[in-house]
């Protein structure tokens, strides 16, 4: 579906990719993750061939992905976060009908992929109203429509779920899933956040500072990186924690803080050792974010 | 036949967005219709003083102008996006363009059509041609009314020829506007009157850099043979409906190097 290999893009002297390599086969669902200015945006577009890469080489669906032809391009959906395909200022009725137009779908198969997409959606009865009407969550469904008309083989999603509500987000995350595995789509997913991915894709292309950090399966990486974790515990008297093989603990008045192995320890089984001593009266769990699981996986190489 | 399809469907819905409130939609017509009226009302307020414009008379000067107004009625319908190109380019919204399977151009022609100037300037155009082609002296024969609708088709191909051609600019400048501000729209301002009254230098200008000659002074010459046109090879008055063709198609090769540029070297 996708194979990319040596590539590197820069812009005037300034290097925004550096030496990509991955394969990416049919139906798989891959996520995409790297901070802000990681180059994600930059590596899509160059997939999606509105920019050209400096050198390497990048085929999408069977094609140099400069110079995708029409066939090629009506087999890809695309959801930007940022932009947006619809018309403003029109009804979204409208917007549907372009796209049908522009991707030669007979009528009758309109009607009818409309109907199922807008009921998995729940966005029919939106379908007079314009786009700027319409809230973030809603916007953003009436935006994978819009991508899922044509019915795509590859499906992008950069930052798709930006701005939007857990509940929101999860829906569409769940409809994207219902729908890759009807039509055995193959989906990018880019975005910050692992909790995002999680949801959807069983491998992770980790990307930082120009380069690919990491590729392959998102437990595995989770195991492998972000297995350390924090503890936030509020106890109406003081447990006794030398014991556990905790990396860290504090503790101050009732609160204490402790940060763990999750490979070394289960959060189950620090629970239980406090529960011996005291009743546990708030608690909260702290799962590594992107950020920090980044930091700790250079200082392992520095190692 | 299927990209008149999809031009017929953009069509459409530029006109159900423009017309979305109708009173407002009339209003803003009749404002088109009566501002490109003062540029008339004052031919003919001069005219009444001094009969006539280097030797032509008031109804071939509204015949001219009848030219110009056409053309650019059906120009603001095919190629209003690329009047607008450069903030589109700005806000990004013609990337989105070329990940649609289609001609990026064929997607930009008839889309967002300006309905409203099209029928302020065309409802002048079509007024000054009857007030004036009656009386002007033309046979209206076979000939010349293929002539006449070559010559507007020309027209409009001479000016979105031009729009394409300062669209291609702006995938390599961020600010193009003041560029075609002074070529496209200042030099139209000109275009209503026959060019042999202005100096040789400005002449030259409107024949061989912003052409606008080709579009209503040399066909008008074509159909008035007023004494003027012998300071210009005849030549000019035949070939005018062809000049559209050439242009554009320069101006179409342009756009599609400018394009592969601009994937080259990002956004």
């Amino acid at each position: 579906m996708i194979v990319v290999d040596k590539l590197s893009k820069s812009y005037g002297e300034k290097n925004v990719l550096e030496n990509i390599s991955f394969h990416i086969s049919e139906g798989e669902c891959v996520g995409l993750i790297g901070l802000n200015g990681a180059g994600k945006t930059t590596l899509i577009n160059i997939l999606l061939g509105k920019l050209k890469a400096s050198s390497g080489l990048v085929r999408v669906l069977q094609q140099d992905s400069a110079a995708l032809n029409r066939e090629a391009l009506r087999k890809i959906g695309y959801v930007s976060g940022t932009g947006t395909q619809l018309w403003k200022n029109m009804r979204l009725r409208y917007s549907f009908e372009s796209c049908a137009a522009m991707h030669n779908i007979s009528d009758r198969d309109y009607k009818i992929r409309l109907s199922e997409l807008c009921s998995a959606l729940q966005i029919s009865e939106l379908l007079s109203s314009e786009p700027h009407r319409l809230s973030m969550g809603q916007r953003m469904r009436c935006e994978l429509v819009y991508a899922l008309l044509p019915h795509p083989k590859l499906l992008i999603l950069d930052e798709a779920t930006i701005g939007i509500d857990i509940a929101a987000k999860n829906f569409i995350l769940q409809c994207i899933d219902n729908m890759r595995r009807q039509n055995h789509m193959t989906v990018i997913y880019a975005g910050h956040y692992l909790k995002e991915v999680e949801q959807l894709c069983e491998r992770i292309i980790v990307l930082d500072h120009r380069a690919i950090l990491f590729d392959g399966n998102l437990h595995k990486f989770v195991d492998e990186y972000g297995s350390f974790c924090t503890l936030k515990l509020k106890c109406d008297a003081l447990p006794d924690l030398e014991d556990l093989p905790v990396e860290k603990f504090c503790i101050a008045d009732q609160n204490i803080v402790i940060e763990f192995n999750k490979r070394k320890i289960g959060t189950a089984e620090i629970i239980r050792h406090i529960r011996q001593k005291c009743e546990i009266r708030d608690i909260k769990l702290i799962e590594p974010n992107l950020e920090d699981t980044i930091k700790k996986i250079y200082a392992r190489e520095a190692d | 036949m299927d990209e008149l399809k999809v031009m017929a469907k953009a069509l459409k819905m530029s006109f159900h967005a423009r017309m979305q409130y109708k009173a407002d939609s009339i209003v803003a017509t009749l404002a088109v219709f009566f501002r490109e009226s003062t540029g008339i009302i004052v031919i003919y307020l001069t005219l009444m003083k001094f009969d006539t414009l280097g030797d032509w008379n008031i109804n071939e000067l509204l015949f001219l102008y009848s030219i110009l107004f056409l053309t650019y009625s059906a120009v603001v319908v095919l190629f209003a996006d690329l009047r607008d190109f450069s903030r589109m380019i700005r806000e990004g919204r013609f990337d989105r363009l070329m990940l649609t399977p289609r001609g990026l151009l064929i997607q930009l022609i008839s889309n967002n059509a300006d309905v409203i100037a099209a029928f302020g300037h065309g409802g002048l155009g079509v007024l000054l041609f009857i007030v004036s082609a009656s009386r002007v002296g033309i046979t209206w024969n076979f000939t010349t009314t293929i002539y006449y609708i070559s010559a507007i088709i020309g027209g409009i191909l001479i000016q979105g020829g031009m729009f394409v051609f300062f669209s291609s600019l702006s995938f390599y400048f961020v600010e193009t506007n003041s560029l075609r501000d002074i070529f496209y729209w200042q030099m139209r301002r000109f275009a209503g009157y026959p060019i042999s009254i202005f100096g040789k230098f400005f002449q030259t200008i409107m024949i061989y850099v912003v052409p606008f000659a080709f579009v209503n002074y040399f066909p008008a010459q074509y159909l008035l043979r007023k004494s003027d046109l012998a300071q210009y090879p005849e030549l000019y008055i035949y070939v005018a409906p062809l000049v559209g063709v050439v242009l554009y198609t320069a101006a179409y090769l342009f756009w599609r190097i400018s394009v592969k540029n601009y994937k080259s070297t990002g956004n």
